[in-house]
């Protein structure tokens, strides 16, 4: 046991000596900074050094200064200091000035300063100082190198990162470094995002004016503008850089003790108005990758976090529910296309109210978008919501992720009888007696079945009797037609009764021949056939003799071999009727025969 | 003719033919008397208060392909019991469809109306056309097509006694008749004409799903012209592919998906 409280104990001192040791300004109480204010610097010109002591304390302690070896002393050192008490909080500072001459061109290193308090040791920054052989370039000059002529103003634009993907945050900080006082910015110039979708970070309005030292000169630093850049596409993308106008007051060259210049202002300068150009950004831009991308993946990439809640979830039918997401993140949430949400089918949802708000945290711009949708369930029952997924791609770590939100159960009860009816309806007075009625009873009796589709006026007994009716109708004319032509028409009658009068006679004919009168027997078929034709051709009968009828056939275009069997039928009748002879029954009964035949085939021409 | 029945051959197809007859007979009329038996158990689930029951039992039938007032009615009922507003009022309107008078499914029919969430605005209607639309609908298709048959029969019937007949004083007392029947034959078989077109050409619906929104234009991303509940009954004009065009009868109008909807 021992030997374990031993083992803490030890490990607790390394720590507190490395902090103390190595913290070249412990930042919380006492800050040493070197600077210098001019550099690079000719070598027959003179420059500043000055050692920064900056602390918390009523009394700050002495420095070692450094050994200028490389440089003549020509004054120096001198002290200033500065104590401040501001509600209650102490800042006390000292500075030590001292002039120096280079004495040879090179590169050289000034060390950094330690001092020790109260057990803890402070370092400054060293400084690496260039002596060129002709005289530093003035300080105004608006050409920028890295290297560094020693300008009293330029502009920087400072972006968060050097590579990102599509989509993804990259902050860029808009800083102008001063070390001569201006006044009066204004932008000449914006930069331009062509390729980003850009949100801007509301900076405050009294802009914090912090120090900072570059290439061992102190510059006073103020953040003028800060983006929020979203690349919308893969490749290299620049930030074409910004313009910034100021008024400049000019220094005073001729002043060898010129370490006054940054506390008060030089009624003797003048003030001249400059503008000043930034660097371009530039940014590499990758677009996310194709592998293991999940189908759903929304675009978005950088943090998120999701948040889905109800405000109940028991409720009756018609009753409203809140179904509230809340999304925040690095990402582009204005990129965000809907989401797709299902709701169970029963559900009746209202279009969703969005509310968008962004808001720092450090580095970069976080959004938050918060939708609450409203639903009314129609129909009682247990339902679920399914819990709602966002995929998105974490550049940090680079993988994709999911982030789900709750899933719910949502129990709606049924109500009363009443609200099952709707809640907003004005029902006229007729219908509110009806409320709560049931319905009538099932019908139990005659079934009265008919084939789906069944149409009555497709059916046969319909088209049926109709067609049947019409037929009946046109024979009904027709005969009415005949009989009436039978009356009216004699001609029409007698050629239509023809074929029956002459048959009528032939039956009398044959009556007579049953009885033996041969002669009447002849004379009824001559008369027939006669009559026949004078019936068919409504010609008088009385008087008709053979010749007439002979001509009256031939002008019918009868066939030829017909009217001779005719003729010689008729004068064969002619001549028995009155000379009978001694006729045989059968040849009579032939005789009879051959009448009929020939009157049917005659009856065919007429 | 008689050789054949005479033949082996013959005496086989004949009995083939005797069997064939007598087995279409037995399927009718135990069709018949299936549907009958399927219709009493569905009214027994219904009164022991088995509403899923007596849905299947009537559901048989129908799927016989047969159909009646008194079936879609009795379906309605389940429907209703079943809060399934949307069918119900379908079938409360297949019901009416074919006893456009029955008091039942009429009352039913308003009960189940009133549980529908929108109220459609009636335009009013000229009083002439109100009396016109009852009056054609009046009768049923079936009872006009017989009275239209019927008063033609009589017609003819008339007018052929009216060709023979020779008295002029019956012949005054049938032309009579006859036009009286003409005038019958006339106005039935026009309304018979009038509500054929009228069936051929209005198609109704009812909404069965809970709640849909009705496009501008067939396709999904059409906008949303308005939100209709379950048990709105609205009529179809157009159709194309599975989207069709309905409007209501306040003249509102535009695209939903058919499967959305149960055609009257």
């Amino acid at each position: 046991m021992r030997k374990s409280y031993k083992n803490l104990f030890t490990g607790l001192f390394i720590l507190t000596a490395l902090f103390a040791g190595f913290s070249p300004a412990s930042g919380k109480d006492i800050r040493v900074t070197a600077s210098v204010n001019r550099n690079p610097v000719g070598v027959n010109e003179q420059f500043r050094y000055q050692l920064e002591i900056k602390g918390g304390f009523q009394s700050l302690p002495e420095p070692s200064l450094p050994d200028f070896a490389d440089f003549r002393i020509v004054a120096g050192p001198s002290v200033s200091s500065n104590f401040q008490y501001i509600n209650g909080k102490v800042t006390n500072s000292k500075t030590y000035t001292v002039i120096l001459l280079p004495r040879k061109t090179g590169t050289f290193r000034i060390p950094p300063v330690t001092i020790k308090y109260k057990g803890k040791r402070y370092q400054s920054n060293e400084i690496v100082i260039t002596v060129t052989p002709g005289s530093s370039s003035p300080g105004n000059k608006q050409r920028q190198s890295r290297g560094g002529s020693s300008l009293d103003v330029f502009l920087r634009a400072i972006p968060s990162k050097r590579s990102a993907y599509v989509n993804e945050q990259v902050s860029v900080s808009y800083k102008v470094y001063f070390r001569v006082n201006i006044r009066n910015p204004e932008f000449v110039k914006l930069p331009e995002t062509v390729g980003f979708w850009v949100e801007e970070f509301e900076l405050p309005k009294d802009i914090p004016i912090k120090q900072e030292v570059i290439n061992g000169i102190r510059y006073n630093v103020a953040e003028l503008k800060k983006l929020a850049l979203f690349p919308t596409k893969p490749g290299d993308l620049r930030v074409t850089p910004m313009q910034l106008a100021v008024d400049v007051v000019q220094r005073r060259r001729r002043d060898p003790f010129d370490m006054f210049d940054d506390f008060f202002d030089n009624p003797l300068g003048r003030t001249v108005r400059k503008v000043f150009t930034s660097n371009e950004v530039r940014l590499k831009v990758k677009p996310v990758p194709e592998q293991n991308k999940p189908a759903n993946f929304t675009g978005l990439v950088g943090s998120l976090t999701l948040r889905v809640d109800v405000d109940k979830t028991t409720v009756a039918v018609n009753e409203a529910i809140s179904y509230k997401i809340r999304l925040t993140g690095s990402g582009n949430l204005k990129s965000l296309r809907k989401l797709n949400i299902e709701f169970p089918a029963t559900f009746e949802v209202f279009e969703p109210k969005v509310q968008e708000n962004v808001h720092q945290s450090g580095n970069k711009l976080l959004a938050t978008r918060e939708m609450e949708y409203v639903l009314i369930p129609r129909t009682s029952g247990e339902f679920h919501i399914d819990p709602l997924s966002i995929t998105y791609f974490d550049p940090g770590r680079a993988v994709y992720r999911t982030i789900t939100g709750k899933e719910f159960t949502i129990t709606v009860t049924p109500g009363s009888g009443a609200t099952n009816l709707i809640a907003n309806s004005y029902l006229p007075k007729s219908e509110i007696k009806l409320l709560g009625k049931d319905i009538n009873f099932i019908k139990e009796e005659r079934l009265s079945l008919r084939p789906i589709g069944y149409k009555p006026y497709h059916q046969p007994w319909f088209w049926g009797s109709i067609i049947s009716c019409t037929l009946l109708l046109l024979a009904a004319v027709g005969y009415r037609r005949h009989l009436d032509k039978m009356a009216t028409n004699t001609e029409y009658a007698r050629k239509r009764k023809a074929y029956k009068f002459a048959s009528a006679r032939l039956k009398g004919a044959r009556a007579y021949l049953k009885q033996g009168k041969l002669a009447e027997f002849y004379g009824e078929i001559s008369r027939g056939l006669i009559g026949f034709v004078a019936d068919k051709t409504n010609t008088p009968a009385a008087g008709l003799v053979r010749d007439d009828v002979e001509k009256l056939l031939m002008e019918r275009k009868i066939d030829s071999q017909l009217i001779a069997d005719y003729l010689k039928l008729l004068d064969e009748a002619d001549f028995r009727r009155f000379a009978p002879g001694d006729v045989t029954p059968e040849q009579a009964t032939e005789f009879y025969h051959r009448a009929e035949t020939l009157l049917s085939k005659l009856g065919k021409y007429f | 003719m008689d050789f054949k029945i005479n033949t082996a051959a013959g005496t086989r197809s004949r009995l083939r033919n005797i069997l064939l007859f007598l087995f279409t007979i037995t399927t009718l009329l135990t069709a018949q008397s299936g549907s009958k038996r399927f219709f009493e158990e569905g009214n027994q689930a219904y009164a022991r208060g088995d509403y899923h029951a007596a849905l299947q039992w009537y559901q048989r039938i129908e799927s016989m392909g047969y159909e009646s007032s008194e079936l879609y009615y009795n379906i309605g009922n389940c429907y209703y019991k079943l809060d399934e507003i949307g069918k119900a009022i379908l079938y409360y309107e297949r019901a009416r469809k074919l006893a456009p008078h029955d008091k039942e499914i009429l009352e039913n029919l308003q009960l189940a109306n009133l549980k529908v969430a929108d109220r459609i605005e009636m335009p009013p209607r000229f009083i002439l056309f109100e009396w016109w639309d009852a009056f054609k609908s009046y009768l049923t298709l079936s009872q006009l097509t017989r009275l239209s048959a019927i008063s033609y029969v009589l017609f003819i019937l008339l007018l052929i006694l009216y060709i023979f007949l020779r008295p002029p004083r019956w012949r005054k007392v049938v032309l009579i008749l006859m036009i009286t029947a003409a005038g019958a034959m006339l106005i039935t078989s026009y309304l018979l004409y009038v509500n054929v077109q009228h069936e051929n050409k209005n198609k109704e619906a009812v909404v069965l799903a809970p709640v849909v929104t009705v496009l501008s234009a067939p396709e999904e991303n059409g906008t949303d012209v308005f939100v209709l509940h379950e048990g709105v009954k609205v009529r179809l004009d157009e159709q194309r592919g599975e989207w069709t065009k309905i409007s209501l009868p306040d003249g509102k109008n535009g695209w939903l998906k058919m499967e959305t909807l149960g055609v009257i």
